[in-house]
């Protein structure tokens, strides 16, 4: 065989590679869904007021990431997401970036590298909007016909764990609202009351967060320990920029 | 290559796509969203490999990339060639993964794992992932190419791209593009006949 035929072969095996079966290639669909839907969510309770629409639109789309949660099951709950798109367009700027920012950390934080935390130059403390709490999550019953901002009313005869895109979400921003308003032990207590967030699509969001919580309580050793296998794992997120940027740094 | 309902959307110009995000319909751009994903997330991942990003951030990396293209979604109806443009991001995103992992390795200090300065081979875990050697040896030869040779080998040898296509992605003129292709078929070959030593070419 000569070189140039071994040089074809390899060619050709790279033309025919698959990186992504099927299951990983559905979960990074499910993950970037949910985290525009996330951003949007912050950036709805950011930005509005408590009024219904509003409050109705996150509610939709948290249902709607709900579906996004499913992994492999996306495909066919797409339906159900669509109701992101609309408000992902609205927060559009933001989507990919996270609640990190908050007021106390901007002065010491750099501009991260490829995106601006969202809510940085937002009130630190919006009224909490009337979220629908008793909407039914992916997780219930419902139909992809049934998603609609106007299911807001139809609540559940038994809530779901707290497993959906929104309601992780919620807590997040809760968090930042604790922290903002430089309450971190609270802000700590929200983070660790609901560990499953971390499991979740929202997992790097929640341990970030946590690691800046950490920073501002002192606790630096915990969250070098824990930053360092966040940057490790998660280098290429813009999350990364505001966690190696806090005291989980090494001086 | 199409979008799956190009009906719903004519042709626009300059101006009209700029406006575009405002009159997208939640359904038609999360139909969008999923079939571009569907036609490209394979060629994203194997450019992102192949563009020198770690195994482990893989799947960060082409999330930023689809985050950045679910944002961009309206600007697609005034592009040309929909796989140079996702490229043209890809390589963006990566060389910012890139260049982040350096520096949160320096903040971070010795204390954990190290990174390579350049492109880094096939490590471990994507020997691990790679079970067909010579896919493996595929990625260690790309690995010593140059970045601009390699960037142009990879779109036009392996993802069989035109020239044309490949010097828009890459912002390069023709010639310019010609000239690298011939330098890194030159070098690419010149790899292989030296990969031919004892246990490196099964």
């Amino acid at each position: 065989m000569t070189v140039q035929q071994k040089a074809r072969e390899l060619v050709d095996i790279g033309r025919r590679e698959v990186v992504l079966d099927g299951e990983r290639l559905e979960q990074n669909r499910a993950r970037v869904l949910s985290r525009a839907t996330a951003a949007a969510i912050l950036a709805a309770s950011a930005s509005a007021t408590s009024s219904v629409s509003a409050a109705s639109t996150v509610g939709a789309v948290g249902k709607a990431a709900g579906g996004a949660l499913v992994g492999a099951k996306v495909g066919t709950s797409l339906s159900l997401a669509k109701l992101i798109m609309g408000v992902a367009v609205l927060g559009g700027s933001v989507a990919g970036t996270y609640f990190l920012g908050t007021r106390g950390d901007s002065a010491r934080v750099p501009t991260p590298l490829s995106a601006p935390p969202v809510i940085q130059s937002a009130p630190p403390l919006v009224p909490r909007m009337e979220v629908d709490s008793t909407a039914p999550t992916i997780e219930g019953q419902q139909t992809p016909a049934e998603a609609s901002p106007t299911i807001r009313s139809a609540a559940p005869k038994q809530r779901p764990p707290a497993t959906s895109i929104r309601v992780h979400a919620e807590l997040l921003r809760d968090a930042r609202s604790a922290l903002a308003a430089g309450d971190a032990a609270g802000a700590l207590q929200l983070l660790d009351g609901q560990r499953e967030v971390a499991q979740g699509p929202l997992g790097p969001e929640w341990t970030a967060a946590r690691i800046l919580v950490l920073c501002r309580l002192g606790r630096v050793a915990e969250a070098r320990q824990s930053g360092a296998r966040f940057l490790k794992r998660h280098g290429s997120s813009p999350l990364a920029a505001q966690v190696a940027s806090s005291c989980a740094r090494s001086e | 290559m199409a979008l799956s309902s190009p009906s719903a959307r004519p042709d626009l110009s300059g101006a009209e796509v700029a406006s575009s995000a405002l009159t997208l319909t939640p359904e038609g751009q999360l139909s969008r969203f999923n079939d571009f994903y569907t036609s490209h997330a394979q060629f994203v991942a194997r450019s992102i490999r192949r563009l020198g990003i770690r195994e482990e951030l893989l799947d960060d990396t082409l999330q930023e990339v689809f985050l950045i293209v679910y944002r961009k979604l309206p600007e697609l109806d005034g592009v040309e060639h929909e796989k140079t443009w996702l490229f043209r991001i890809t390589m963006n995103v990566a060389a910012n993964v890139r260049r982040q992992a350096q520096r949160w390795q320096k903040k971070l200090g010795s204390g954990s794992e190290s990174l390579p300065d350049s492109l880094p081979g096939p490590d471990d875990q994507l020997a691990r992932v790679l079970h067909d050697k010579k896919l493996v040896l595929l990625y260690r030869i790309l690995a010593t190419l140059d970045d601009d040779k390699r960037d142009v080998f990879v779109l036009h040898e392996l993802e069989q791209l035109s020239i044309p296509e490949v010097a828009a992605a890459l912002g390069l003129n023709l010639n310019t593009a010609y000239s690298r292709l011939r330098a890194a078929r030159a070098a690419f070959e010149r790899r292989v006949l030296h990969s031919e030593s004892p246990g490196s070419d099964p």
